[in-house]
């Protein structure tokens, strides 16, 4: 399901060479550099992503995000009897300011297909800017949302954990900690709302998976890694993260100051993928943004899958017919990542 | 309250306390739960606790997230609190407990939080993240940037040993009054980004505040007592309502209610997942006189009759 995951070097990563190969690869370097990427780009198959307009949150969202998943590929057969964990974005709920987090009746709906389809479902998530998980859930109605259909939560923030080694090495990290509940799990469902981010330009699918790592550990905000490099740690940690796909939360999105002080943008979009940073790019051409300036998907890019429009099959709508530009600040390199 | 009783004899029942009952024991909710014991009277019942953070602190001082994790090093100040707090109550194990604080202060004192991952100038960074960069305070991982906090539970740890006029207390000081938000209240750490101005947050400014007690810095923080004050009800959970009065006692302030809000919080922990944590910190909330994590280990005159 994640077939390009590889462990290439990472863009922009000195490479790791000994002196035999440096010498028995000088000569084909350069001939390979610049034929590999376009013959693998032929021979590897358009990586399909999902797009479903005219969403409403109390509308029928399990049927949408079936048919995404079907459409994508999704082998449904496969989720049977499996662990799937649930990932939503909860980083710091206001109940004014719901364009900040995923509406709850997107994580329920999600949860109504892989139950459907025979899987063990649970909800995860390790808020980043509060201690107080019990008052994110509270505030975000999420918790009231998961005890009146029986979901498990896990708190990420405290919960057990262990380390694996960082499979990505794009920064100097060598090993994240992950939550058990996070290893553990068979499939891992990354659930953002689509924003943007005044750092690194739009938070979707692969940056929503830093909220998989213990705030004991990484503290609140988890600043070890924005120290390591917010960009490669997204792409590492994608990498070093069990099977992912994403159902993205696009009906009313965040513009401006995201990710959390920026306005509402009803868009009216729910987004499916297998693979994240093909659907990210998607979302980023839907934003206004040139996936190629966005850091961490250009780090991303033919490593961890896609980012290029033919090497992209659109299911559903055409990201065109949606194509809304977002407002962001107006910081030069924000405005860098339109160009 | 008999919630209270129930809450210390689950408290008093094991050494070692996790987040969650049954979970493995952390050193933050251990150290918690020592606190309260003691400040509730029950020295013998913080004894154990008191025990593991010992046998969990490493031969630098500082204590990791649990016995096993040594880094990150941010629950060293939560020990550290434990440790004098029992020697300010009472304890048979004075000469123990007086040793590993005393290890442990070394280590506090010697760690600090960094310049943010991309300084600029001063006046850009102010621009940019809204606050002084230089100011020391305490991060939660070693290598990185100082937050609240951290910061606030370091200062709370130095307050009880007297360490009150150490330049790093002074300065870090500065830094929560620098990290307040204009209209009141402390979120995690950034006032503004960007120019905008973020969102306090309940559990941030309780703790902030708790730290601050004993302060002479009433009319500099009003306004995160005002703003802090009209966040309370019944809707707001277990910690961050522990936090909340632990912060406003150390200023003099007990809402009416909190007595009714601790009982419900209490009796739906109790009732749940029975977190060590919450309990260990609705106790200390609920302890005469108010607001004992602030001020009681340092006369500052601030309590409130009950």
């Amino acid at each position: 399901m994640d077939p390009q995951l590889t462990n290439r070097p990472c863009h922009g990563c000195p490479p790791r060479l000994n002196r035999r190969g440096l010498l028995l690869g000088t000569g084909i370097v350069g001939a390979a550099a610049i034929g590999y990427p376009l013959v693998r780009r032929v021979l590897t198959p358009p990586t399909p992503v999902f797009l479903a307009k005219n969403q409403r949150y109390d509308g029928p969202l399990a049927e949408t995000i079936a048919k995404g998943l079907r459409a994508v590929g999704f082998d449904w057969h496969w989720v049977r009897g499996r662990k799937v964990l649930l990932k939503p974005n909860l980083v710091e709920p206001l109940a004014a300011a719901p364009q900040v987090i995923t509406h709850p009746n997107v994580v329920l709906a999600a949860a109504d297909v892989f139950r459907r389809w025979g899987a063990k479902v649970s909800v995860g998530e390790a808020p980043g800017n509060v201690r107080d998980t019990e008052m994110a859930l509270a505030e975000s109605g999420m918790g009231e949302a998961l005890r009146g259909e029986k979901l498990p939560f896990s708190d990420l923030n405290y919960d057990e954990f262990r380390q694996t080694p960082n499979v990505g090495r794009c920064s100097r990290l060598t090993h994240f900690t992950f939550p058990a509940a996070v290893l553990d799990a068979d499939l891992i469902v990354s659930m953002p709302k689509l924003k943007t981010h005044h750092w690194i330009g739009m938070t979707a699918a692969m940056k929503n998976l830093f909220g998989v790592l213990p705030g004991v550990v990484y503290g609140w905000p988890k600043n070890v890694l924005h120290y390591a490099g917010i960009p490669e740690n997204v792409v590492d940690i994608n990498a070093s993260l069990p099977r992912r796909i994403a159902i993205v939360d696009g009906i009313v999105c965040m513009e401006g100051d995201g990710p959390i002080l920026g306005t509402p943008k009803p868009l009216g979009l729910l987004a499916v993928g297998l693979n994240l940073t093909a659907l990210d790019a998607t979302l980023a051409r839907l934003m206004g943004f040139n996936p190629a300036k966005i850091p961490y998907l250009a780090m991303a890019d033919d490593r961890l899958g896609p980012i290029a429009e033919q090497s992209i099959v659109e299911r559903g709508e055409p990201w065109r017919e949606l194509a809304s530009p977002f407002a962001t600040l107006n910081e030069p390199h924000l405005q860098q990542m339109r160009q | 309250m008999a919630w209270r009783d129930k809450a210390i004899e689950q408290l008093a029942a094991q050494p070692g306390h996790g987040y969650r009952r049954g979970a493995r024991p952390m050193v933050e909710p251990t150290a918690l739960a020592a606190i309260a014991l003691s400040t509730a009277g029950r020295p013998d019942a913080a004894a154990p606790a008191l025990e593991w953070l010992a046998s969990a602190q490493s031969a630098n001082g500082s204590l990791g997230i649990d016995a096993d994790t040594r880094e990150p090093c941010w629950p060293t100040g939560w020990a550290f609190l434990a440790w004098q707090t029992a020697l300010r109550c009472g304890t048979a194990n004075a000469a123990k407990w007086s040793l590993a604080a005393s290890r442990a202060t070394d280590w506090i004192l010697n760690a600090r939080g960094r310049p943010v991952a991309q300084p600029t100038t001063a006046d850009e960074d102010r621009r940019i993240y809204g606050h002084d960069t230089t100011l020391l305070g305490w991060p939660w991982v070693e290598g990185t940037h100082s937050w609240v906090e951290p910061t606030a539970i370091n200062l709370l740890g130095l307050r009880s040993a007297k360490q009150s006029e150490h330049a790093r207390f002074r300065e870090a000081v500065k830094l929560l009054l620098d990290r307040q938000l204009p209209d009141g209240g402390w979120n995690f750490g950034n006032t503004t980004v960007f120019g905008r101005v973020l969102r306090p947050q309940v559990q941030s400014t309780g703790l902030a505040l708790a730290a601050l007690g004993g302060e002479p810095v009433r009319a500099k923080v009003q306004r995160s007592v005002d703003w802090l004050s009209s966040r309370l009800s019944a809707r707001v959970t277990a910690v961050s309502l522990s936090y909340a009065l632990l912060g406003l006692a150390a200023h003099g302030v007990r809402p009416p209610d909190a007595d009714r809000w601790l009982r419900a919080a209490a009796e739906q922990t109790l009732a749940g997942d029975g977190s060590p944590y919450n309990l260990a910190l609705l106790i200390l909330a609920a302890t005469r006189p108010w607001g004992r994590l602030a001020t009681c280990l340092e006369a500052t005159g601030n309590d409130v009759a009950g």
